[in-house]
């Protein structure tokens, strides 16, 4: 089939060192002559452009900046002190840290991408300066942006509730327990790790330390707050919030005399790289999405699972597999619009409630930015960590651990997604 | 022969299920000679992708909005023009003007796209409506209303006009900026309301026929015109039918679904339109002065009018 | 001779784009800032920001393309290629560049198809549609040449044989 022949080549050339973008290019050129699309090449230009100008992902350049100027003028420093001497001389404490701090940007945006190229520019060189390994800091923050999605805003979500035809508010609500769960899982199995390995520890703070580290970092704390603060009080959207949160540290960076022409052109250049190539990533693997599409590879798929399993759970986890498994390739809200409405049908006629679905799939899609060979949250955070993307993806394996035990549990038990919104809305 | 169909809205939305029946119907009279395969929920790309697949002829059909033709022929842009035309009949009258018979010609000469049978008769809607945090019903509501559109130019001239404050977002981020209230109004065909939630943010739903919308269906004017007549003869005849059973499927679709949200407290309004309409055409007239309409515009809207009904 | 001209001339170029993506990155922020502290202070939306913000941000992507190939900072794996002597790594270097030229050779050739369709005025923008994709293409196009740099710098050290790529 053309998926086997076209993932075989991709793997192929990412072996001999050709770079992602072109292997995927290659790769899903193969794959349009060998349906028979050798004169509609156009696709692909056409597909590359048309992700570029998806507004919902404009939020992406703004977080991705935030985190780079937090660094460029010093905030960093600041933040992970103070967090440091909370919490320091527990075992993996930044690490514990990380997770935390992308349970509050979830707050800020949906987008786990800004979160991995946002914050985790932030996290990581914390991490590494307090003796972690690069490879280990890359990873959990990688597995610690999968949260993003699950606490609004998320664009995401309203994608999902769109498509389902079901309420964004009771879709929003029933994220929230799982995103603990998530947070919950990782943090266990951060601990959990921590006495395995030898993670840095450091002396336990004085209250005198912690209160200094406090006031120093509280310019710099403030900056969440802000994003936080603009998205709930409507002053602005959840892409505008990394806006606001940019002006407040140019601000700061200029009233503490830390920020410099220098470090203000290498913050916005690392920004636009690191943007460039998250967004040509997706527009290439965006072709990907119109040739399953046109090909109507995934009706095929769907038509084979009531033959293939009989319960609503074994038919949850079969399409979890699939996922996963065409998430490999091809972005999230490409599979969303590809699979969902084909798969709703079959969830109806399985009892399965479309909110508690709805879950399980984003759960599903999300993962896919940590698994290779195309989870493009790997290629960013290889970049930012300056760690091999094979490293990277050696330390995010052990986390699949808690992840795949969180997303069977989301399967085996609809309580966990619908008991919030069942008690605020009442059931269904 | 197998033609492709993309459009936007899901497979089981109102529109979604039209579209379907006409892909059926086209299969049935053509006896097979033509099968149209469906690809709902931008599945094949968004809307400028869809239409430069159009013209290269991976996509074949794409039903949408008259005025996404303007990418063409600018002109187009004023088929859905606020508050201008007295009502449905008045706006098919004017579609089917030697006016836009041209502007239609000048596409399928530019773009090589056509549009298959009469797209005032394939109803959207049926009507549009204000999804809004307060109750709307005259000129005055509208006053400072924060309202959210979609980039376009004309609208938001009009909506400025009316006294709006207008402001534009991307779509998947109007529904909580409802909630926070960086907007306060949303402009929808009633039939999207409820598919996109915007009630649960805003729950007042106001009736104020903006304009009336149909459904063009955009084809590949090299695919069809290389038809035989009685194929082509078929395929309408399969559109008119099919155009003819929407318009009552998609009025009571409506109104189940606005029976449905008034369960979950959503209020229904209907604004005072003749005021509206009034201070627009200040707005007109001021826009034929500029050169800003196209030439005969104003005129042709009111010769067909005039036509005695 | 050539390839230092090659070299200066698109090293010329990376910087141009260089400049001109951060200052769309710039102004990307500042025309957001202004909407949102317009919204607040005046309760007055600007409307333009929207669709300018999107148009700044394909150009952004695009003119980055470039200068992300000039820089060698698309990432790729280099752990089976690490395995293998200079000779063999300057060999696939070659390969590699022949894959990546073909790949954009073919893009390119999409340009006069894609291109001319790419109409349509911009809404509140005021510019076609295929004011877009130009600095695609032409990101496409500087991005052949270095490939084309590459291969001719690989050739030497296939022809010297004793020294890595990466030292000359
Ligand atoms: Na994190
Ligand atoms: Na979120």
């Amino acid at each position: 089939m053309v998926a086997v022949g076209l993932f075989a080549t991709f793997v192929l050339l990412l072996a001999i060192r050709v770079p992602i973008t072109a292997a995927i290019g290659v790769a899903v050129a193969g794959a349009l002559i060998a349906s028979g699309f050798a004169g509609n090449l156009w696709i692909i230009p056409m597909k590359v452009l048309e992700a570029a100008g998806n507004s919902s992902l404009l939020a992406i350049p703004f977080f991705v900046l935030a985190g780079n100027l937090m660094n460029a003028v010093g905030m960093t420093e600041r933040i992970f002190n103070f967090a440091n001497a909370l919490v320091g001389h527990f075992r993996a404490g930044l690490a514990q840290v990380n997770v935390l701090a992308s349970v509050m940007l979830a707050g800020g945006t949906g987008a786990a991408v800004a979160d991995i190229a946002g914050l985790g520019a932030v996290e990581i060189k914390a991490m590494r300066e307090r003796g972690y390994k690069p490879a280990f800091a890359a990873a959990i923050t990688t597995v610690s942006a999968i949260v993003a999605p699950f606490i609004p805003p998320s664009v995401p979500l309203v994608v999902y509730s769109f498509l389902a035809n079901v309420s964004v508010a009771r879709m929003f609500l029933a994220g929230i327990v799982p995103a603990f769960l998530i947070a919950g899982a990782l943090m266990v199995f951060n601990r959990f790790l921590a006495t395995r390995q030898d993670f840095p520890r450091e002396p336990r703070a004085s209250l005198g330390e912690i209160w200094r580290h406090a006031l120093t970092g509280a310019a710099a704390l403030i900056a969440p707050a802000i994003i936080m603060a603009g998205i709930l009080t409507g002053t602005t959207t959840a892409s505008e919030a990394g806006v606001l949160a940019c002006a407040y540290i140019l601000l700061l960076g200029f009233l503490f005399g830390t920020l410099t022409w220098g470090t203000l052109i290498k913050a916005t250049t690392e920004t636009m790289l690191i943007t460039s190539m998250i967004m040509i990533i997706i527009g290439f693997a965006n072709s990907m999405g119109w040739l399953l599409a046109i090909e109507q590879v995934p009706q095929t798929l769907a038509a084979t699972i009531p033959d293939l399993v009989d319960s609503a759970f074994f038919f949850l986890l079969v399409t979890i597999l699939g996922m996963l498994i065409i998430g490999c390739f091809i972005d999230g809200v490409t599979i969303k619009l590809l699979l969902v409405p084909i798969l709703l049908p079959l969830v109806d006629s399985y009892g399965i409630d479309r909110v508690h679905f709805g879950i399980v799939v984003q759960m599903s899609i999300i993962l896919g930015i940590a698994t290779p060979p195309l989870g493009i949250g790997l290629y960013i955070v290889s970049r930012i960590a300056a760690v091999p993307v094979e490293e990277v993806v050696r330390s995010v394996i052990p986390y699949f651990i808690p992840l795949t035990a969180v997303l069977v549990l989301l399967a085996g038990f609809p309580q966990i997604s619908l008991w919030l919104p069942d008690l605020l809305m009442g059931p269904r | 022969e197998t033609w492709r169909m993309a459009h936007k809205m899901p497979a089981d939305s109102v529109e979604g299920r039209v579209f379907q029946a006409f892909a059926d119907r086209i299969a049935e009279k053509t006896d097979g000679a033509i099968t149209v395969q469906v690809y709902p929920n931008e599945q094949l790309g968004k809307d400028d992708a869809i239409l430069e697949q159009l013209q290269m002829g991976t996509v074949h059909i794409y039903p949408e909005g008259s005025s996404y033709l303007q990418k063409w022929v600018p002109e187009m842009q004023f088929v859905s023009a606020p508050f201008l035309f007295d009502d449905r009949e008045h706006w098919a009258r004017f579609m089917a003007s030697d006016l836009v018979k041209d502007w239609h010609e000048r596409i399928e000469t530019e773009a090589g796209i056509t549009v298959i049978g009469d797209p005032t008769a394939m109803v959207r809607g049926p009507y549009r409506v204000m999804v809004v945090k307060k109750p709307v019903a005259s000129l005055e509501d509208i006053q400072g209303l924060k309202l959210r559109l979609h980039p376009d130019e004309l609208a938001a001239a009009a909506w400025r006009h009316l006294g709006a404050e207008v402001r534009t977002l991307a779509w998947t981020e109007v529904y909580e900026s409802l909630g926070r209230g960086i907007v306060e109004a949303v402009n929808s065909p009633i039939a999207l309301v409820e598919p996109m939630r915007f009630y649960e943010v805003a729950p007042h739903v106001v009736r104020h026929d903006e304009y009336p919308q149909g459904l063009a269906f955009m084809a590949n004017a090299a695919a069809w015109n290389a038809l035989d007549e009685e194929t082509r003869a078929q395929v309408l005849e399969a559109y008119d039918e099919v155009a003819a059973e929407s318009a009552a499927e998609t009025l009571n679709a409506a109104n189940e679904s606005i029976e449905r949200m008034k369960k979950e407290g959503v209020t229904f309004l209907q604004l005072d339109t003749a005021p509206v309409v009034e201070r627009m055409q200040q707005l007109y007239e001021q826009m034929r002065e500029n050169g800003e309409l196209p030439e005969g515009f104003l005129e042709t809207v009111a010769e067909t009018r005039q036509i005695d009904g | 001779m050539i390839a230092k001209a090659l070299d200066a001339g698109l090293g010329l170029c990376e910087r141009v784009f260089l400049v001109a993506a951060n200052g769309l990155l710039l102004l990307m922020l500042a025309i957001n800032l202004a909407n949102i502290l317009s919204r607040l202070l005046f309760d007055l939306g600007i409307i333009w920001v929207f669709p300018w913000t999107e148009v700044l941000f394909v150009w952004m992507i695009f003119l980055g393309f470039f200068v992300i190939y000039r820089r060698g900072q698309d990432i790729s794996l280099d752990i089976l290629v690490r395995q293998f002597g200079p000779r063999v790594r300057a060999m696939l270097r070659i390969l590699v560049g022949c894959i990546v030229i073909g790949l954009l050779l073919l893009i390119l050739y999409q340009a006069p198809i894609l291109v001319p369709r790419q109409v349509g005025r911009i809404d509140l923008v005021g510019i076609q549609r295929y004011w877009l994709s130009v600095p695609f293409f032409i990101s496409c196009a500087l991005i052949v040449l270095q490939f084309v740099l590459d291969i001719i710098v690989s050739t030497r050290t296939l022809a010297t044989e004793a020294r890595p790529v990466e030292e000359m």
